[in-house]
């Protein structure tokens, strides 16, 4: 009898996972599935969250060990006011590069990897894209594990008509609007659970055989040049983003409508990020400069926690700092040459999108 | 882009650089018992000789990277001539730099000497990821995101411990930012391979600078 439970009890998850149950791409849900210590439907919250519908306040410091570590200061704020501005838009990339194109030359963008690093340690985000193992070459294809293979029938990968081959069981990671599938359309859509699933087999829309990816490609398909996600796990010389995806900003509200799962609700939550001026102050997260070696770029040291106490499903986790570490990190690598360059207006003003300045004569 | 250096303009200190040839016997053996009266000054590690093949075509040490965000990777790779080839690749295979260093034979065995005296020799994946797990709370590997895959690969001719000697002797070691985790994680392995890492950004930096100053 025993042993008829427990067949039962893997059974009911098997079934639960393929039929519209919560996950997406958030932080670390690939790595902590892939190891067997979570199931696969798990949300990834910002740090600090236990539940409760409040504002999170997380700050962040730079530590300051390196001679060129002040630089990062405005790059940061830059990278915070993105994330707390909380508003998306299209044509947020410029010089966005596949994983399937060549890079160019030049220095990366600290504010462009920062504002990456702080979708994962800040927000909870994890990748879009499938990356495959460290000698697997990552591509543009949607997330998602245990895919043997994705077939890409239009040459277009990512869009709604790749094919993820099942051995066994392939774990279905990323969120999608259920609607149209569109991961960089933006319009009045309240992001909750009634709108955003992340079931493959139970709420694409008709004649779609997988979640879209908010590449650049797959944008540009869509009628929408120069976007993609923040959270695309490429980041080359010369590329910059100015502001939020759809798909960025859809992610972090699914995770604000708390434990219910539905937004207007008392457990909602709001997060807001914060620069401090001082790494002894107590802090969630600090950012540094640091040696990584000759190839590092930028790395996110966190792991997460179940947000409160649950069930035998856990849905809800916590960014948290590793043991024995003062804070969450986030490590640029200080052997590298980095553009540090901030634009003195964020609002449009260098790649001529004026929608955000006023007509009106004062 | 090649660019051929003479080590000496990366050690300026170093008075007499060029290539020692290893044929002869006695020459090795003088080598051998250098390297070993070198052991007994040595604070960290076991009491060890070694030696390393002086063949320009035999790689002795091999040192890459994989993964991270940008999708390009260098690859120094130390021939037995002392011959040190830095190469900077794109995953599609596009060459961005290379260079071509020449180390004499001091400055190889200080290179191979690290990897010795923190048991690069002997240590597998596994060991140093179970140190490392042994050494925290919850018993797992740490997850570092957007974080390279370091690729370390020596061959010794011949290694000699308290414990015996052995003959030609290859490590292979791939490992997650290992000179992160030596931040947090007294393993000495772990502090070999940052170590060797940071030789290896030292000299490129110096090609970089030696280039830059022309």
């Amino acid at each position: 009898m025993y042993r008829d439970i427990t067949f039962a009890f893997f059974l009911f998850l098997f079934i639960f996972a393929q039929t519209g149950t919560y996950a997406g791409t958030y932080f670390a849900v690939d790595y902590e599935v892939s190891n067997g210590n979570i199931i696969p439907f798990a949300i990834v919250h910002p740090p600090g969250y236990d539940g409760s519908g409040a504002d999170l306040q997380i700050d962040i410091c730079v530590l300051k060990t390196f001679p060129d570590s002040e630089k990062l200061v405005g790059p940061l704020q830059e990278a915070i006011e993105t994330w707390n501005q909380q508003v998306p838009k299209t044509g947020n990339c410029q010089s966005c590069v596949l994983w399937e194109e060549a890079p160019p030359p030049g220095n990366l963008h600290a504010g462009t990897v920062l504002l990456h690093e702080l979708g994962h340690c800040a927000l909870g985000l994890g990748h879009i894209n499938l990356e495959g193992a460290p000698f697997v070459l990552p591509s543009s294809f949607t997330k998602s594990i245990g895919a043997t293979e994705v077939v890409d029938g239009n040459g277009l990968r990512g869009d709604y008509e790749d094919i993820h081959q099942i051995p066994v069981q392939v774990h279905d990671l990323t969120w999608f609007r259920t609607a149209d599938n569109d991961p960089v359309i933006i319009d009045s859509t309240v992001i909750d659970i009634n709108t955003f699933s992340r079931s493959v087999a139970a709420d694409l829309p008709a004649g779609h055989n997988y979640a879209a990816s908010a590449n650049r490609a797959v944008a540009e398909a869509l009628g929408f040049a120069d976007t993609q996600a923040v959270m695309y796990s490429r980041g080359v010389p010369q590329m910059e983003y100015s502001g939020l995806s759809a798909d960025d900003f859809n992610m972090v509200r699914m995770g604000m409508t708390g434990e219910d799962l539905l937004a207007g609700t008392a457990d909602d939550y709001t997060v807001h990020l914060r620069y401090r001026a001082n790494c002894d102050d107590d802090v969630e997260i600090r950012v540094e400069l640091f040696p990584l070696g000759p190839d590092g770029v930028g790395i996110c040291d966190a792991k997460i926690v179940e947000s409160f106490v649950q069930g035998l499903l856990k849905f809800h986790w916590t960014v948290v700092r590793e043991d024995g570490a003062p804070a969450i990190q986030i490590s640029l690598n200080e052997e590298h040459s980095w553009d540090y360059g901030e634009r003195i207006f964020a609002s449009g003003f260098e790649n001529g999108d004026l929608s955000e300045w006023s007509t009106a004569a004062p | 882009m090649s660019e051929h250096l003479r080590s000496q303009n990366l050690h300026p200190a170093t008075s007499n650089i060029g290539r020692i040839r290893f044929r002869k016997r006695l020459i090795a053996f003088f080598v051998i018992l250098w390297a070993c009266v070198e052991v007994t000054s040595q604070p960290v590690g076991a009491d060890v000789c070694f030696t390393f093949s002086a063949d320009p075509g035999e790689v002795v040490l091999l040192v890459t990277s994989r993964g991270g965000m940008v999708g390009v990777h260098s690859t120094f790779t130390l021939y037995g001539d002392g011959r040190l080839e830095y190469r900077h690749e794109g995953i599609d295979g596009t060459l961005h730099e290379k260079y071509d260093f020449h180390l004499d034979y001091s400055e190889m065995e200080k290179l191979l000497r690290l990897a010795v005296d923190h048991s690069l020799l002997d240590a597998t994946e596994k060991d140093i990821e179970n140190k490392v797990k042994a050494l925290r709370p919850d018993g797992r590997l740490p997850n570092i995101t957007d974080g390279v895959v370091v690729v370390f690969e020596v061959t010794l001719t011949s290694y000699r411990t308290t414990g015996g000697e052995r003959g030609k002797t290859t490590n292979k070691i791939r490992l997650p930012e290992p000179t992160y985790l030596s931040r947090y994680y007294n393993i000495p392995e772990l502090h070999g391979l940052a170590a060797i890492l940071g030789q290896m950004s030292d000299y490129r930096r110096l090609a970089r600078e030696h280039l830059k100053g022309r």
